[in-house]
């Protein structure tokens, strides 16, 4: 959709599952009116009720319907990422950036609770910090396909316009879910942002660990691997297509 | 300066054109030492410059300054010119880059050092102020990437996180992949990559019926040096590759190129090696390069060249047929073009010889059309000279009504028929008269009138006959400038006879 690689969840189980979680838990959710115990709030259920294991939960699960559109969108489109590095190495990324945020997010609106004339922001549930440490990875790894102007304002003698390239698009699908919940949102985006440039630059540990024994998450036997190409593909029809047709290509 | 004017011109122009691209501020003695220490190379020194090795040249340029000055180096100015030498470190004191360098050959003297000093320590709490905002909107634009995009404010360079990866043209990201692969694994295993863009590799395989193998690398794979290491590495695969002369192109999904072959060979896992090959399109004889074999992930060695083997074998015969049907093409092409060769040399001989046909009769043409020219002009010739007697006689017959009184010559002429005729020629009448009147004696006699009878034109009239004097024989030569009385021959009176000469032309 936003990202020219081939359609479907082949080869990134790891986002199938990631998308499958985001998807049909809210339904769960909401169908056993489980809401209340997702979403982080410091006041009263950590200071007053010590309930602890919020810490853990409050990434599973949006409550939100336009957060579960955005978020599967965009892990829909990350998936590249899986691809690109390994389903070993993804899930034990996601898993290093998930126990990251579990501990900063928490510390962060703390901190800012401490802040004179500050009350601790509401932290709202869900991924959103994976989603945005797997942006920061998508905008590593995967090259700009091209780049556009967009024209802001032209008067006779001045013409202001600023160069964009393909990955806004999928930027702006990620930007959706730092609207809903205002303060909140955008301290975990942030932080899912930081967490995921800091795990890139290697200044937070954890970029080499991987999933221990892992038992070949993929699931494809050695034999699916080679692919004997049955009904012969072209490869030479149209290798670079025009901008536009790129551009309409992408809102397909 | 004078140790500038002293060098010699080509050494001048390239202090002159240092001073222009560098916007040469300090001294020009030090653009010329800095010249010759990179031996008059203008490309070295210019890059000594931006790199800012200046500093590291001031040293090294003072100590061989003065060695070059105490071997008599350069013999002109630049040992006169004293002051200009061990000026220059003091010079590049003013450029405060240069000054601790400077400081371990010459301690600084005394006044200038306190006032940077002091200056320096001035100015401290703006240095700090600006250093901390500094790295601050450093450590911001390390984490937000985008950020100096969008502000337009770059953080200076320190050490780089990361450089954008420019885009260049296929070749040289090929030569950068190749270069890449053969600087971590080293270049023993002989493995030979397509130097060039996937669209020229797809082209070169077409061209030539060769198979194509397409490897995708992320180089954020846990796979990917595995699979260099244990597949592109391996003696086995190597040879496999060169035995069945295998175009090999390799790319980076973190180059825009290799990304979208990846996504165009619907590749979902890394590394992925492709074998494409040409094959013929169904119901045309249009090659289209098609996917035999796809290996998506890190296989073993062996595993990986069965693949291979089989879907080269598999399609063999087709690329053969493929070279057959080339062969062919190209035998028929070969064939068209000897018979086009051959029919087009007949046709110039066919042509040549219908030209040389033609040049013949035009040439017989030409010659008809001559001799009838040549029988008219005969013709009119006649005419004009049967016209011309006529004329000559009535001017004869003229000329014998004026003139009774002048003394005559008699002259007894016999003509070849065998009459002799006498006649009498005024004094003043020409030889040319005496022609005319034999040639003209026929009509002479009758009573015709030729008054009328105009001079033709275009017409010189030659006599066909001669008249000579039997007695010495002597021919007189019709001509108008002697006149009858100069000729003793026939004056007062003579006899000639006519002798008819052979026209040669005939």
């Amino acid at each position: 959709m936003f990202v020219a690689t081939n359609p479907g969840f082949v080869g990134a189980p790891v986002t199938r599952a990631l998308v499958t979680i985001v998807v049909c838990l809210p339904v769960f959710v909401s169908l056993l009116e489980l809401q209340p115990y997702f979403g982080l709030q410091m006041v009263p259920f950590i200071t007053a009720y010590h309930q602890w294991w919020r810490l853990l939960t409050w990434q599973e699960v949006y409550v939100n319907q336009s957060e579960i559109i955005f978020a599967s969108l965009a892990l829909y489109n990350l998936r590249i990422v899986e691809r690109l590095l390994g389903s070993r190495q993804f899930l034990s990324y996601v898993l290093v950036v998930l126990m990251y945020t579990s501990i900063f997010v928490p510390l962060i609106s703390a901190f800012i609770g401490i802040l004179p004339f500050v009350s601790i922001p509401y932290i709202p549930s869900g991924p959103t910090a994976l989603i945005f440490s797997l942006l920061v990875q998508y905008r590593e790894l995967v090259p700009v396909a091209y780049k556009f102007k967009f024209l802001l304002s032209s008067t006779s003698d001045s013409v202001t316009e600023v160069t964009l390239t393909d990955k806004i698009f999928l930027s702006l699908c990620v930007l959706q879910l730092t609207w809903t919940k205002y303060w909140g949102s955008i301290i975990i985006a942030f932080t899912g942002w930081t967490v995921g440039v800091l795990l890139d630059l290697e200044i937070l540990p954890g970029k080499g660990w991987r999933v221990p024994l892992f038992f070949r998450f993929d699931s494809r036997r050695e034999a699916e691997r080679i692919e004997a190409v049955s009904e012969e593909e072209e490869t030479d029809t149209a290798f670079q297509r025009p901008l536009t047709r790129q551009i309409i290509d992408t809102f397909r | 300066m004078s140790s500038i004017e002293s060098l010699p011109t080509d050494q001048r122009e390239k202090v002159e054109s240092f001073v222009s691209i560098t916007d040469w501020k300090g001294d020009p003695a030090l653009a010329v030492v800095l010249l010759q220490s990179s031996q008059w190379n203008l490309e070295l020194a210019l890059s000594r410059h931006f790199d800012g090795a200046t500093g590291d040249l001031n040293t090294e340029t003072s100590t061989q300054t003065q060695e070059s000055s105490r071997q008599g180096f350069s013999p002109g100015d630049f040992v006169a010119d004293d002051d200009d030498i061990p000026g220059i470190p003091h010079s590049a004191n003013t450029n405060s880059d240069n000054h601790e360098v400077v400081d371990t050959n010459h301690p600084p003297s005394g006044p200038s050092y306190f006032q940077t000093r002091l200056k320096s320590l001035l100015l401290l709490p703006f240095t700090a102020a600006y250093k901390a905002v500094s790295s601050i909107f450093y450590v911001l634009s390390t984490v937000l990437p985008f950020l100096p995009r969008i502000t337009g404010i770059y953080p200076s360079n320190r050490g780089a996180a990361h450089s954008e990866r420019k885009s260049i043209n296929p070749r040289d990201t090929a030569a950068r992949f190749i270069r890449h692969f053969e600087d971590t694994y080293g270049n023993e295993h002989g493995l030979e990559m397509f130097e060039g863009g996937y669209s020229q590799a797809l082209d070169t395989a077409k061209r030539d019926l060769r198979f194509l193998v397409v490897l995708l690398m992320s180089p954020a794979h846990d796979d990917t040096p595995a699979f260099y290491r244990d597949i592109l590495c391996s003696a086995q695969v190597v040879a496999f590759l060169k035995e069945n002369h295998v175009i090999v192109w390799g790319g980076d999904v973190r180059e825009s190129e290799a990304f979208q072959v990846a996504s165009q060979l619907k590749c979902t896992s890394f590394p992925f090696s492709a074998l494409v090959a040409p094959s013929p399109r169904s119901g045309s004889n249009i090659r289209e390069m098609i996917v035999l074999h796809k290996i998506q992930h890190l296989v073993t060695a062996p595993r990986w060249i069965h693949a291979l083997e089989q879907g080269i074998n598999g399609h063999r015969g087709k690329l053969a047929s493929l070279a057959m049907d080339q062969q062919e093409r190209d035998l028929t092409r070969r064939l068209r073009q000897e018979q086009e060769e051959a029919y087009e040399r007949s046709l110039a001989q066919d042509r040549a010889r219908d030209q040389q046909r033609a040049r013949e009769r035009e040439a017989v043409a030409e010659a008809e059309r001559a001799a009838a020219e040549a029988e008219r002009h005969k013709e009119l010739q006649a005419q004009k000279r049967q016209q011309w007697i006529k004329w000559r006689a009535g001017k004869i017959k003229e000329k014998k009504e004026d003139d009774a009184s002048t003394p005559t010559a008699r002259v007894g002429i016999r003509v070849p028929s065998g009459t002799r005729l006498n006649c009498k020629f005024p004094a003043y009448s020409t030889l040319e008269d005496l022609y005319a009147y034999v040639e003209c004696h026929e009509l002479l006699n009758g009573d015709d009138d030729f008054s009328d009878v105009e001079k033709p034109e275009d017409y010189d009239h030659e006599y066909s006959f001669e008249l000579v004097s039997p007695m010495p024989r002597k021919v007189i030569k019709p001509v108008t400038d002697v006149t009858v009385q100069e000729e003793p021959a026939i004056w007062p009176n003579g006899a000639l006879n006519v002798e008819v000469v052979d026209e040669e032309e005939d």
